[in-house]
């Protein structure tokens, strides 16, 4: 009797291909067969962001379709300017703020928006502090991402973190947003920067302690969206 | 001799059935078609069918001829360029409303007979069953068995539970 069990994985694969990345993600815990299935097609690889892609026919224009910065992701934004991300996140940043603080304001908690990739307008996966905060050497499939598909050779990442969380700055009772400092952090590597990339080399920069950490914005540099 | 457009091809069903059909519609089918064209003579011999039943050939048949007036697929048509788009028109929408079993065996024949757009259109509609269910759900509608051991099961979980919906 024919079932989806019984089909060959030619076609399994077939029919995989019409997911989305999330749903891959998941699927690869149905059963051994549909694993296998995922993990051997490349094509399937790419389509999660894991694996590279050799050549792309895409030009700047058509591949910023695939590129957005965190503003898309965390919720409607006035800011325009796009190209000092570091100098206009203050208001937004307020808003961050005001999340972590109040935790009764935002009912899922602070969520920290590192994107690892940018797959489509309505995909954009949103993470917590504390998986930004996985160790390097861990599995979590995230890490092994590009930052976007087509996988850019150079992202600019721009770390938040708290100034201090200690008690002097609240002596005045009054918190302010010099609270948090922000870093600019370059990656760049000829083969595409991966979601590891971008974390280690934040890391290596060492301007402060990644329990601090916030959030991390990432740009494709040269691109504006409309 | 008769006109292509009238030229009718018989073919025989993995049962031993015996159906007439349009040339044009058959040829939908690369593998029908490829056949035509090496045996020179068609509608004198009956092509054989090997992996298909009456009852699922008809099926097939049914959905080349609704679209036996397609153009016919580009060869750009590869891996890369397909759409990952999980769109159906109505009528394949409709005609795909068929028990799972049917389902799996349309697209097996779609495959055999190396009709692209049919097997697209079967994959697309087990894509959408797919769609936004939790593994579990998946295995569920499909009859799926988990042979994962629990730990390992925990293992992939942990790789990407950052996917999950929170």
């Amino acid at each position: 009797m024919a079932s989806i069990s019984s089909l060959p994985a030619e076609l399994l694969g077939y029919i995989l291909e019409h997911l989305s990345m999330k749903d891959l993600l998941l699927d690869q815990r149905v059963c051994r067969q549909w694993r296998q299935v995922i993990k051997q097609s490349p094509h399937l690889q790419r389509l999660m962001f894991l694996g590279f892609v050799p050549s792309t026919r895409l030009s700047p224009t058509e591949l910023s379709r695939f590129v957005h910065d965190n503003k898309h992701a965390s919720g409607p934004s006035t800011e325009k300017q796009k190209s000092q991300a570091s100098l206009n996140e203050k208001e937004h940043l307020d808003e961050d703020q005001d999340a972590v603080d109040n935790p009764a304001k935002s009912p899922s908690g602070p969520v920290v928006s590192f994107n690892p990739v940018f797959p489509s307008e309505g995909e954009v996966i949103r993470m917590r502090t504390m998986q930004f905060r996985a160790k390097l050497s861990s599995a979590e499939s995230w890490l092994n991402m590009y930052l976007t598909q087509m996988p850019c050779s150079h992202v600019e990442a721009t770390v938040y973190w708290k100034r201090s969380s200690a008690s002097g700055f609240r002596i005045f009772g009054r918190k302010t947003s010099d609270d948090t400092a922000t870093c600019l952090v370059n990656v760049e590597k000829a083969n595409g920067v991966r979601a590891r990339d971008v974390l280690s080399a934040a890391r290596d920069c060492q301007v402060c302690d990644i329990k601090k950490w916030q959030r991390i914005d990432i740009r494709v540099p040269g691109i504006v969206r409309g | 001799m008769a006109s292509e457009a009238e030229q009718t091809v018989k073919l025989v069903s993995s049962d031993n059935v015996e159906i007439v059909t349009e040339r044009k519609v058959a040829e939908r089918s690369m593998l029908i078609k490829n056949m035509i064209e090496d045996l020179g003579a068609p509608g004198e011999e009956p092509i054989p069918i090997m992996n298909v039943s009456e009852a699922v050939l008809r099926k097939v048949l049914e959905w080349c001829t609704h679209h036996k007036n397609d153009p016919a697929p580009s060869q750009d048509d590869d891996a890369d360029s397909r759409k990952k788009t999980t769109d159906i028109e109505d009528w394949d929408q409709k005609f795909m409303q068929v028990d799972q079993e049917m389902l799996f065996e349309i697209i097996l024949a779609a495959n055999y007979m190396d009709i692209k757009a049919l097997l697209d259109v079967g994959c697309k509609t087990v894509a959408n069953m797919i769609k936004g269910k939790s593994p579990e759900e998946i295995r569920k509608t499909f009859n799926i068995q988990n042979d994962f051991t629990p730990e390992e099961e925990d293992q992939i979980r942990r790789e990407n539970e950052w996917a999950e919906d929170r």
